[in-house]
């Protein structure tokens, strides 16, 4: 049996976080969640994911920063990045894709809606 | 003259400090062993619902057996779950959301919330107001409106954000009357945007561009801002050629700048001439950046004598220098600031490698 696909969750918001990380879980992905932006930086360079879901708004380190520098850092990386936002703002949006994103979801969301996005970003039908 | 002070009063005067020192301790040592013991008692009653609570808020619930027993919850286990349920609340939305709602209408929440609207204590309201929003029913809106003329702040506030939840149109038209500044209490413009941020609020935002209060008319050019309703651009661009009020003129100049078109850069080339007053000219070259391609658009303001204009001029130019096949000029008579501008703005970009050829120094 093939090893599921592992999806990096970056949210500081405990109860966010653990919603995500459920319904991921229950759509077969591996998850691995963490509660800050410097957490994410560590886990995206040393992990290898899929796809990683990451809150704009995080503590030291915000998702853009994460993205930036990853995307600069690596920029052969294979990890595809989803934005979690509640800033439905088309500038927040524009600075996501500017710096890197893939895709991006404003809070509030819905769950299955946010298992989709995942699974297109990483392949899967 | 030197004052003595008698030596009982400073010592008075130090067991006075001492008390209030003492006082203040134990109020934090309470505080904080109350919230210890509220968040454990929380999460001795939430730990067998856990489970439950997740299935609802995912959708993991086809059978409606977690929801069944979360509504079966004992009355005096209630509020807790009740405030689980509003914290999911805040950042879920559809059929999840729905789920969760439907809980809390079971154990008629609706009516007791209402009821709290009206609490003579304004934290209690403020609170109230914030959840009715939370069940996204319009119906509501009419416990939410008169929230927004409260005289605290903070309640004024929450129903805003209620109103942007409940995404009712009436309810936007009135954030946007509260703005006006003969209304009590008037909103900032930063909170009203939250009650305006939803499709629906896109009419009300149109007939606000022609409010008399020119503070309302500022808040529709903000929220055209910010959300780019493009069929605001015919009522900004008529309200731009009207407005007397400089401030108003700035948000009206922005919104043209994400609403707008080519057909708009004449009218904000005579925004940023200098007849007009510097915030609307910076507006108008920020503008021009959006709705024109052109980086010789911004020649003539390159060499203005004002540095602020001038340097904005430069940010937009340099914007335009980075787009591909543009060539890059400084035209003869840039201003230093200008010239400074673009400097910072190359080191800003290493990406843009382009030549800064000048032009005329």
């Amino acid at each position: 049996m093939a090893e599921p696909l592992r999806v990096l969750v970056a949210e500081d918001d405990p109860d966010i976080r653990e919603v995500i990380a459920f319904k991921l879980g229950r759509a077969g992905f591996f998850v691995r969640a963490v509660a800050d932006g410097a957490s994410a930086h560590h886990e995206l360079f040393h992990g290898d994911y899929a796809v990683a879901v990451l809150d704009v708004m995080m503590p030291g380190l915000s998702g853009l920063d994460v993205l930036a520098t990853y995307r600069e850092s690596v920029p052969q990386g294979s990890t595809k990045i989803l934005l979690l936002t509640a800033r439905a703002r088309d500038v927040d949006v524009d600075a996501g894709f500017a710096a890197g994103a893939d895709d991006y979801v404003i809070k509030p969301f819905v769950p299955g809606e946010l298992v989709h996005r995942v699974n297109a970003l990483a392949g899967r039908s | 003259m030197d004052v003595v002070l008698p030596h009982v009063l400073v010592q008075g005067l130090l067991w006075v400090s001492l008390a209030t020192v003492a006082a203040l301790l134990l109020t934090i040592a309470v505080v904080r062993t109350t919230r210890t013991l509220t968040a454990a008692m929380s999460a001795r009653v939430l730990a067998p619902l856990a489970d439950d609570l997740l299935a609802v808020s995912t959708g993991e619930d086809p059978t409606g057996e977690a929801a069944a027993r979360l509504i079966d919850v004992p009355r005096r286990h209630r509020a807790t779950v009740e405030r689980a349920i509003v914290a999911r609340l805040e950042f879920l939305r559809g059929t999840t959301a729905r789920a969760l709602t439907d809980i809390l209408e079971a154990w008629g929440v609706r009516s007791r919330w209402a009821e709290r609207c009206r609490s003579p204590w304004a934290q209690r309201r403020a609170v109230a107001v914030s959840d009715v929003g939370l069940l996204h029913d319009e119906a509501l809106i009419d416990v939410v409106i008169p929230l927004l003329r409260d005289r605290s702040r903070t309640v004024r506030n929450s129903a805003v954000r209620a109103i942007g939840r409940l995404q009712s149109a009436r309810g936007a038209a009135m954030v946007l009357d509260a703005c006006a500044t003969d209304s009590r209490s008037h909103l900032p413009l930063w909170v009203a945007m939250e009650g305006l941020a939803f499709p629906g609020a896109e009419a009300a935002v149109a007939e606000a561009i022609a409010h008399p209060c020119s503070r309302v008319r500022t808040a529709a050019a903000h929220a055209v801002t910010l959300w780019g309703w493009t069929s605001t651009a015919t009522p900004i661009r008529h309200a731009l050629t009207l407005e007397p009020e400089a401030d108003t003129r700035v948000h009206q100049v922005r919104a043209l700048g994400v609403v707008g078109s080519g057909t708009d850069i004449e009218l904000l080339m005579e925004m940023s001439s200098p007849q007009s007053p510097r915030g609307v000219r910076v507006a108008a070259i920020g503008a021009l950046a959006e709705v024109c391609g052109d980086p010789e658009t911004f020649s003539t303001q390159l060499t203005d004598n004002d540095a602020i204009v001038s340097r904005a001029a430069a940010r937009a130019y340099g914007r335009h220098r980075s787009t591909p096949g543009v060539q890059p000029t400084v035209p003869a008579g840039a201003s230093m600031a200008a010239i400074q501008e673009l400097a910072l703005s190359r080191l800003r970009a290493p990406a843009v490698r382009l030549p800064l050829t000048e032009g005329g120094r």
